[in-house]
C-alpha cells in the first residue's frame, strides 16, 4: 500500500513534468550510445566481412610461381593433401577498348571454389566469347555490349587471348578486390581500370598464372586475428615442398618446349635466308635497266634544248635587222618629209611672193589706171576749163556789151542826166538779170569745176585762189541787184579777169601737172610691163616647183606605204617565228617532264624495291635476333622464384584492416568527453530536483517514511533514467552508427550492402553500470545533504539566497551606467554562483566537444595534402629485385629522366624501433651525401631545413619521436635484420605517413660495416606523362612501382572515411549541446517560477519578461561558448594523440572557421532553446505560480 | 446607475482534461470608486479566484466584468497585460518581492513598467519605510516587506488595487497597521480597494462588504459607517 502510493507519486513526477526527466534521458542516451556506437562499428564491420570472406571462401595463400604451374599441377598437390581447396587461376592484363579511350584490364579466369565471385546483375560466362566485368566498369559498359581488346595491345597479349571481342553478359563483385583500388600494370597509364572474368578456356596460356589455395577457416581464427596468422603460417610450411615441386617441374616442360621451338626456328630461318639473297640479286638487275633508259631519254632532252635556245637567238637576231631596216626607212621618210616640207615652205614663200607681185602689179596698174584715168580726167578738166572759157567769154561778151552802152549813154551828150540815169536804169535793169545770170553761172560753173578740181587733184594754193575769186565773182553777181551798174560793171569785169587769170594759173598748173602726170604715166606703164614679164615668169618657175613637189609628196606617201607595208610583213613573220619557237618549247617542256616524272618513277621504284628488301632484311635479322635470344633466354631460363602470399597481399584486405581500426581509434577517447558532460549535466540536474523537492521530502519525512524509501524515490527517477537511456542508447546507436558509417564506406567497400548487426554486450553492462553508478551516487549525495537538516526544517521552504551587494557595486562609475535590467543580471549571476558556474560548463563542454569534432577534421582533412605537397616530393617508389650496381643506377635513371624526371637511389629497409613501452616499425633510408635528397623528401623542423646527418646521427620523424619519447640529443634503438643498433637523434622532421629514420651512405657504412644495397629508386613526376607507371616497370631489375598518387587516393579515401566518422561525432556533439542547454536553461527557468509570475503580474509584456529572465542566460551562453574555444583546441590535441593509424600520425589543428562554426552552433541551439522557453514563459499561469507555497 | 467595477454574471471554470471544475457562478457585484471593499468568505469559496480575474491574472469563462467602464472579458492577452501593467495594483500574501533588488530598486521596477508613475522614493517614504530604501528583502521584517509591496503596487498608481490576504503572513499588530495604511490609501487618493480575507472582522472597516460562498456571492452589503482599524478587534 505505502509503496504503491509512492510509486505512483514517482511515475506521476516522470509523466507530468516529462521535459526533465527526458532530458536526462537523451544526455545519457547520447552518451552511452555514442561511444557503444562508435566502438562497435569495427566489430560490425569485421564480422561483416569475416562472414563475407567465409562465404566466398576467399583464398589463404597464393602460390605463385616465375614460371606458373601446369594445369595438372592442382590435382597433383591435392592427390598429395588433406582438407585443402585449392583452384588454379590464369590471370593477364590486356588494352581493351572503352567509350572514350582504351584501358588496362585485368582479366581472371572464372574461379570455381575459391574466391568467388557475387553477381550483381546479369549471369556468370558460360561461353568463350563471353566476359564478366567489375561492377565498376558499369558506367562504361552495359549487358550485352561488345568487349574488345584494344589494337594498342602487343602481340603477346593478342595472343593470350583466344578470342578478340567478347560480350558483357554480367556484373560482379570480386573477393580479390573489396576496395575500389584495381593494381598496376605495365600496360597503358600502369593503372588497371577493372577486373573482368573469362572462363578459362578463353586464355590461351595452357598453364596457371597462380594457384590459390583455400582451407576451411575454424572459427576462432577470425578476420586478422593472431590465430588466424599461426593458421597461415603452418599452412605455408605444409604446402611449400609440393609447390616446389611444382614450380620445379614446369621448368624442365618449359624447357624442353623451348629448345623444340628453336630448332624449329633456325630451319626456318635458314629458308628465308636464301629467298632474300635471290630476290635481292632479280631487283638490282631490273633496276639497272631502268635507269639506262632514263639516261638515254635525258640525253635527248639536252640536245633539244640546245636548239632550242639557238632558234631564239635566231628569231632575236632577226627581229633586230628587221627593227634596224624598218628605223632606217621611216629616217629616210623622215628626211624626205623634212625635205618636202621645207621645199613647201619655199614654195608657199615664193608662191607668197608672186602672188604679193601680182597685187602689186595690179596695184600698180590700177594705179596706173587711176593715174591714167586721172590724166584723163585732167585732159578733161583742160577741156573744161577751157570750156569755161566759154562761158567766161559770154560774161565777158555781156559785159563788154553793157559796158558800151553805158559808156554809151554816158557819153551821150543828148541825154541829161536824168535821162541818162533813166536810160541807165532801164538799161541796168533790161540786163542785170541776164548779167547776173551769166556771172552765176559763170560762178557755179567755176565753183563746180574748182570743186572738180579739188576733188580730183586735191588743193592747191592756185586752185584755193581761183575758188576764191569765183566766190568773189559769185558775191559780186549777187550783189548785182543792190549795186550799181557802172560799179557792178566795174567789179564784174575785175572778177572776171582775176578770174581769167586764176583760170590762167590754174591751167598752166594743170597742164604742167598733166605733163608731168603723163611723163609719170609712160614710166609706170613701162615698169608695169617690166613686171608683168618677171611675174610670168616667176609663175612659170613656181609651178614648175610645185611639179615638183607634188611629184615629191607621191614619192613619199609611196615610200610611207611601202614602209608600212614593210613592217606589217616584218612583223607577221617575226610572230610566225616565235609561234613556232613556242611550239618547241613545249615540246621540251613536255619532254623535260616526261623526263623528270621518269626520273621520280625510277627513284620510287628504287626505294620500293630498298623498302621491301631492307624490311626483309630485318624481319630476317629480328627473326635472327629472336632465335639468339631464345637461345639465350632459354640458357637463362632459371629454376623460377616461389612465392606463398596470404592475404596480407590483397590490398583490399589490408585496406579494411586500417579503416576499420580508425573507427575505434577515435572511439577511444573522445567519446570518454560526451559521458563527462553527460554525468555532469544529469547530476546537476538531480541535485537540483532533489532540491525543489525539499517540501516533499519533508512532508514525506513528517509521514513518517524513511529515509531509505524517500531516496527510493529519487534513486528510481535517476536510475531509471541512466537505465533506459543505456538501455535504449545503446543497442539503437549501435546498430545506427556502424549502419551510417558503412554507407559512407561502402563507396569503397562494396562487398557488403548493410552490416551485420551486433552488439557487445559486455560493454553494453560496462556502460551502463557506469552511468547507473554515476546517478545514483550523486543523487545519493544531494539527499544526503537535505537530510541533514531536521524535518521541520525541510518541510519549510528554503530560504530564498540573501540579496547581497556585488562587487561592482562599489565601482558607482560602472554600476551607474547599467540599466536596471542589467543591475539585476550582475546581481543575479553573482547570487547564483552553482548555477552560473554549470552553465558556463556546460556550454562550454559542448561547444569544446564540437570544436573538438571539427578538429579531428581539421587535422585529418590536410593530412595528404601536406605530406605530398610539401614532403614527399617523388611521384614514384620503385623496387628493384637485387641491388643495383652503380651503372645499373645509372642506366635506370636516364631511363626514369626520359620518361619521367629525375631520381635517386636510396636505401629502403624495414627497421623496428623502439623504447622500453613501446615498438614502432620504420623505414630506415639511406641515401648518398652528395645527393639532392631534399628534392625528394623535404626534411623540416620547424622553419629549418635539415640535411643528411654524419655517421652516427639520425634523422627522425616526429611521430616517432613523439612514440617513443625522443628528443634531440637522444639516442633512438632499432632492430635492423635481428641486429640492434642505436645512434643519436640529431633532428626531428615532420612526416605524417609512416615513420622514418634517415641516415647517409657514410653513416649506413659506419654502423653495419656494409655499404648501403640500393634496391630503391624515387623518381619525381614530369606533368603530362601518363605512361611513366608503365615505362619504370618495364626498366631492367624493376619489381614494382608505386605511384604516390595512389597512395594519396588510398589515404585520401581512409581520411575520407574518417571524416564520415568525424561529421557523425559532431552531428553528435551538436545534439548533446542542445539538450543540455535546454537542459540547464529549462532548471533556470523553473527555479525562478515564482520571481518570474511576479514580474509578470506588475504587467511585464511578455518581451520584457523573456528579457528579464533570459538576459543571465544569454551572457551566459556567449561566455560559455567562447570558453569552450580553448578547452576544445586542448581535447582535440589529446583525442588527436589517440587517434593512431598505421600508417599516418597527425597534428592536432583547428582551424579557424571550425572555431566559429562551434560558436555558432552553440548559439543558434540556445537560440531555439530561448524561444521554445519564451513560449513556455507566455504559458506560465501567474496565478498558479504565485500559489505554490500556500 | 454607472458603477466603478460592475460584475454581471461572471462564471469561472477550471477545466483539466475531461474534468469541470466550477470555480466560480453566477458573481454579480458592484463596487464605486473609492471604495474600500472587503471580499469575505471561507477557504475555496473562490475569493482569490474573483480577484485573480479582476487583476487580469486569469480570464473570466462567462459573464462580463466591466472596469470603468470596459469590459475585462473581452480583452485579449496583449491588452490584459496593458490592464495589469497600468491599471492594477497587486498586494500578495506573500508580498513576492524580488530577492536580488533593495526595496527602494523593487518598487522602481514597478514604476518603470508603467506610463504615469508616482516617485518611488516618495511613495516608500509615504508607506513610511525612508529608512530602508537600500535594504534587500532578506533583511527586512515580514511587515516592512509587505509595506514595500504595497509601495510596489501603489507607486503604479492604478485605479484598483487588490490585495489577497495581506496580513496573512503578519502578525496582528502589524497586520493591522498595514490595514490601517491601505485604508488611509484607500481614503487619501480616492483610490478603490478590494481586499480579500478570510477574516469576517474585517469587513467593519469596509465601505463593502462582498460575501462569496460556495463559488458565488451570496451577499453584498453596503456599509454605511465604517469602523477604523484601529476600533476592531479580533
Amino acid at each position: 500500500m505505502v509503496k504503491s502510493a509512492l510509486a505512483k507519486n514517482t511515475i506521476r513526477e516522470i509523466l507530468h513534468a516529462p521535459g526533465r526527466y527526458l532530458a536526462m534521458l537523451g544526455i545519457i542516451l547520447l552518451g552511452a550510445g555514442f561511444f557503444a556506437g562508435l566502438r562497435n562499428t569495427r566489430d560490425s564491420i569485421l564480422i561483416t566481412a569475416d562472414s563475407y570472406y567465409r562465404e566466398i571462401a576467399f583464398f589463404d595463400l597464393q602460390l605463385v610461381s616465375g614460371l606458373g604451374f601446369e594445369k595438372d599441377a592442382p590435382a597433383r598437390i591435392l592427390a598429395q593433401t588433406d582438407g585443402l581447396s585449392l583452384e588454379g587461376v590464369i590471370q593477364a592484363d590486356a588494352m581493351v577498348v572503352f567509350p572514350d579511350d582504351d584501358r588496362v584490364v585485368r582479366f581472371h579466369s572464372l574461379p570455381e571454389e575459391i574466391n568467388r565471385v557475387s553477381l550483381t546483375e546479369g549471369r556468370l560466362p558460360e561461353k568463350e566469347d563471353e566476359v564478366l566485368l567489375d561492377e565498376l566498369l558499369k558506367p562504361y559498359f552495359s549487358l550485352g555490349e561488345p568487349f574488345s581488346l584494344s589494337s594498342l595491345n602487343n602481340s603477346d597479349t593478342w595472343d593470350s587471348f583466344e578470342k578478340d571481342e567478347f560480350t558483357v553478359v554480367g556484373f560482379c563483385h570480386s573477393p580479390l578486390y573489396i576496395n575500389y583500388e584495381r593494381g598496376s600494370s605495365t600496360m597503358g597509364s600502369g593503372s588497371v581500370s577493372g577486373f573482368a572474368y573469362l572462363l578459362e578456356e578463353a586464355f590461351s596460356a595452357d598453364y596457371y598464372t597462380s594457384l590459390y589455395l583455400s582451407v576451411p577457416t575454424p572459427a576462432d581464427a577470425f578476420l586478422y586475428s593472431e590465430a588466424y596468422e599461426e593458421m597461415v603460417k603452418a599452412l605455408q610450411d605444409y604446402v611449400k615442398p609440393l609447390a616446389r615441386n611444382e614450380a620445379d617441374r614446369r621448368h624442365g616442360i618449359l624447357l624442353k618446349a623451348g629448345e623444340d621451338a628453336l630448332a624449329e626456328g633456325e630451319a626456318e630461318y635458314a629458308k628465308g635466308m636464301e629467298a632474300y639473297l635471290a630476290e635481292k640479286a632479280k631487283a638490282e638487275s631490273q633496276l639497272e635497266e631502268a635507269r639506262q633508259a632514263l639516261l638515254e631519254g635525258e640525253e635527248e632532252l639536252t640536245s633539244g634544248e640546245k636548239a632550242y635556245e639557238e632558234g631564239l637567238i635566231q628569231l632575236e637576231t632577226a627581229r633586230a635587222q628587221a627593227e634596224e631596216a624598218l628605223k632606217s626607212g621611216e629616217e629616210e621618210l623622215e628626211a624626205a618629209l623634212k625635205r618636202l616640207s621645207q621645199g613647201e615652205q619655199e614654195y608657199g614663200e615664193g608662191l607668197a611672193q608672186y602672188q604679193a607681185g601680182e597685187a602689186a602689179y595690179a596695184a600698180g596698174l590700177a594705179q596706173y589706171e587711176a593715174s591714167a584715168s586721172s590724166y584723163g580726167n585732167l585732159a578733161e578738166l583742160y577741156e573744161s576749163t577751157v570750156s569755161f572759157r566759154n562761158t567766161y567769154d559770154t560774161l565777158l561778151q555781156s559785159i563788154g556789151e553793157l559796158s558800151a552802152l553805158y559808156t554809151d549813154i554816158n557819153l551821150d551828150p543828148n541825154l541829161d542826166l536824168e535821162a541818162r540815169t533813166k536810160a541807165l536804169e532801164a538799161l541796168w535793169a533790161a540786163r542785170r538779170e541776164k548779167l547776173q545770170a551769166d556771172a552765176l553761172s559763170l560762178a557755179t560753173a567755176v565753183q563746180e569745176l574748182a570743186d572738180r578740181l579739188e576733188r580730183e587733184m586735191g588743193s592747191s594754193p592756185a586752185l584755193s585762189e581761183f575758188k576764191a575769186m569765183a566766190e568773189n565773182l559769185r558775191q559780186t553777181a549777187e550783189s548785182l541787184s543792190s549795186s550799181e551798174m557802172g560799179e557792178a560793171l566795174t567789179n564784174l569785169s575785175r572778177d572776171s579777169r582775176n578770174l581769167l587769170s586764176g583760170a590762167s594759173a590754174l591751167m598752166k598748173e594743170l597742164g604742167t601737172q598733166a605733163e608731168s602726170a603723163g611723163a609719170q604715166l609712160e614710166e609706170a606703164r613701162k615698169s608695169l610691163n617690166e613686171s608683168r614679164k618677171q611675174l610670168n615668169a616667176a609663175r612659170a618657175k613656181l609651178a614648175e616647183a610645185r611639179e615638183e613637189l607634188d611629184e615629191g609628196w607621191e614619192a613619199y606617201f609611196a615610200g610611207e606605204e611601202s614602209l608600212r607595208v614593210a613592217r606589217e610583213e616584218s612583223a607577221s613573220e617575226l610572230k610566225k617565228a616565235e609561234k613556232e619557237l613556242e611550239e618547241a618549247a613545249k615540246k621540251l617542256e613536255k619532254g623535260r617532264k616526261e623526263t623528270e616524272e621518269g626520273r621520280a618513277a625510277l627513284e620510287a621504284a628504287e626505294n620500293e624495291a630498298k623498302e621491301a628488301l631492307e624490311s626483309a632484311r630485318l624481319e630476317l635479322e629480328s627473326a635472327r635476333n629472336d632465335l639468339d635470344k631464345g637461345h639465350r633466354d632459354l640458357a637463362a631460363l632459371e629454376i623460377p622464384a616461389l612465392y606463398l602470399l596470404d592475404r596480407n597481399t590483397n590490398v583490399g584486405y589490408v585496406c579494411l584492416d586500417n579503416d576499420a581500426q580508425i573507427v575505434s581509434s577515435v572511439a577511444r577517447v573522445f567519446p570518454l568527453f560526451f559521458f563527462l558532460i553527460a554525468a555532469l549535466i544529469c547530476t546537476t540536474t538531480m541535485a537540483r530536483m532533489v532540491d525543489e523537492q525539499r517540501g516533499q521530502l519533508g512532508v514525506l519525512l513528517a509521514l513518517g517514511y524513511s529515509r531509505f524509501r524517500i531516496m527510493g524515490k529519487f534513486l528510481f527517477y535517476a536510475g531509471s533514467a541512466a537505465l533506459l537511456g543505456c538501455g535504449i542508447g545503446i543497442p539503437l546507436l549501435s546498430l545506427f552508427f556502424p549502419q551510417i558509417l558503412w554507407q559512407a564506406y561502402r563507396i569503397m567497400y562494396s562487398f557488403a550492402p548493410i552490416l551485420e548487426f551486433s552488439v557487445d554486450w559486455k560493454l553494453l553492462l560496462i556502460i551502463s553500470g557506469l552511468y547507473l553508478f554515476a546517478m545514483l551516487f550523486v543523487t545519493w549525495l544531494s539527499l544526503k545533504g537535505q537530510f541533514q537538516d531536521m524535518p521541520a526544517a525541510i518541510l519549510r521552504p528554503r530560504a530564498p539566497k540573501l540579496g547581497r551587494r556585488v562587487l561592482l557595486e562599489r565601482v558607482p562609475l560602472i554600476w551607474k551606467r547599467l540599466s536596471f535590467m542589467n543591475k539585476v543580471t550582475v546581481r543575479n549571476l553573482f547570487r547564483y554562483r552553482a548555477r552560473v558556474l554549470m552553465m558556463l560548463l556546460g556550454v562550454a563542454g559542448c561547444t569544446a566537444l564540437m570544436v573538438t569534432g571539427y578538429g579531428i577534421r581539421d587535422s585529418v582533412e590536410d593530412v595528404v595534402k601536406d605530406q605530398y605537397d610539401r614532403i614527399t616530393l617523388y611521384e614514384y617508389d620503385v623496387s628493384f629485385k637485387d641491388a643495383m650496381t652503380d651503372s645499373e643506377q645509372q642506366d635506370f635513371l636516364e631511363l626514369a629522366r626520359r620518361y619521367s624526371g629525375e631520381g635517386i637511389f636510396v636505401m629502403n629497409q624495414t627497421v623496428s624501433a623502439y623504447s622500453a613501452k613501446r615498438e614502432k616499425s620504420a623505414y630506415l633510408i639511406s641515401a648518398a651525401e652528395d645527393s639532392d635528397f631534399s628534392a625528394f623528401i623535404k626534411l623540416r623542423q620547424g622553419k629549418q631545413d635539415l640535411s643528411l646527418p654524419e655517421p652516427g646521427q639520425v634523422l627522425i620523424n616526429t611521430a616517432l619521436a613523439r612514440d617513443l619519447h625522443l628528443k634531440t640529443g637522444d639516442s633512438i634503438h632499432f632492430r635492423l635484420d635481428e641486429t640492434e643498433y642505436s645512434l643519436r637523434v640529431a633532428g626531428i622532421f615532420e612526416n605524417y605517413i609512416y615513420n622514418f629514420l634517415i641516415i647517409s651512405d657514410e653513416g649506413y657504412r659506419t654502423l653495419t660495416g656494409s655499404e648501403a644495397p640500393k634496391k630503391t629508386a624515387f623518381v619525381l613526376k614530369r606533368d603530362g606523362v601518363t605512361d611513366a607507371t608503365a615505362r619504370l616497370l618495364g626498366a631492367e631489375g624493376v619489381v614494382s612501382v608505386t605511384a604516390g598518387s595512389q597512395m594519396k587516393d588510398r589515404i585520401g579515401s581512409i581520411m575520407e572515411n574518417m571524416i564520415y566518422v568525424v561529421l557523425l561525432t559532431i552531428v553528435c556533439s551538436a545534439a548533446l549541446a542542445f539538450i543540455v542547454i535546454f537542459n540547464l536553461i529549462h532548471i533556470n527557468i523553473t527555479e525562478r517560477m515564482r520571481e518570474i509570475a511576479t514580474v509578470k503580474v506588475l504587467g511585464f509584456f511578455p518581451g520584457e519578461t523573456a528579457a528579464y529572465v533570459l538576459r543571465e542566460n544569454i551572457l551566459l551562453t556567449a561566455l560559455g561558448s567562447l570558453l569552450g574555444i580553448p578547452l576544445g583546441i586542448a581535447l582535440n590535441r589529446y583525442v588527436m594523440q589517440a587517434v593512431q593509424v598505421d600508417l599516418v600520425s597527425f597534428q592536432a589543428r583547428v582551424k579557424f572557421p571550425s572555431m566559429i562554426f562551434s560558436v555558432a552552433f552553440t548559439i543558434l541551439f540556445s537560440l531555439v532553446v530561448y524561444v521554445i522557453m519564451m513560449w513556455k514563459l507566455s504559458k506560465i499561469d501567474m496565478a498558479q505560480a504565485l500559489k505554490a507555497a500556500e | 446607475m454607472y458603477s466603478y467595477i460592475f460584475a454581471e454574471n461572471v462564471s469561472k471554470t477550471y477545466r483539466s482534461g475531461e474534468v469541470l471544475i466550477p470555480a466560480l457562478h453566477d458573481v454579480s457585484f458592484t463596487v464605486e470608486e473609492g471604495e474600500l471593499c472587503v471580499i469575505v468568505g471561507p477557504s475555496g469559496a473562490g475569493k482569490t479566484t474573483l480577484l485573480n480575474i479582476l487583476g487580469g491574472m486569469d480570464t473570466l469563462s462567462g459573464g462580463r466584468i466591466l472596469l470603468d467602464g470596459e469590459n475585462i472579458a473581452s480583452f485579449g492577452p496583449r491588452r490584459l497585460i496593458e490592464y495589469r501593467r497600468r491599471d492594477i495594483g497587486f498586494v500578495f500574501q506573500f508580498y513576492n518581492l524580488i530577492e536580488n533588488l533593495t526595496a527602494l530598486e523593487n518598487v522602481e521596477l514597478a514604476a518603470q513598467v508603467c506610463e504615469a508613475p508616482l516617485d518611488a522614493r516618495e511613495t516608500l517614504e509615504k508607506v513610511g519605510l525612508s529608512h530602508r530604501l537600500g535594504n534587500f528583502p532578506s533583511q527586512l521584517s515580514g511587515g516592512e516587506q509587505q509595506r514595500v509591496a504595497i509601495a510596489r503596487a501603489l507607486a503604479k498608481n492604478p485605479k484598483l488595487l487588490l490585495c489577497d490576504e495581506p496580513t496573512g503572513a503578519l502578525d496582528y499588530e502589524t497586520g493591522k497597521a498595514i490595514l490601517q495604511l491601505l485604508a488611509d490609501t484607500c481614503r487619501e487618493r480616492k483610490m478603490t480597494v478590494i481586499i480579500i480575507t478570510h477574516n469576517s472582522a474585517l469587513t467593519a472597516m469596509a465601505d463593502r462588504v462582498i460575501r462569496v460562498k460556495n463559488g458565488t456571492v451570496s451577499a453584498q452589503e453596503i456599509n454605511e459607517h465604517p469602523l477604523p482599524i484601529s476600533e476592531i478587534e479580533w
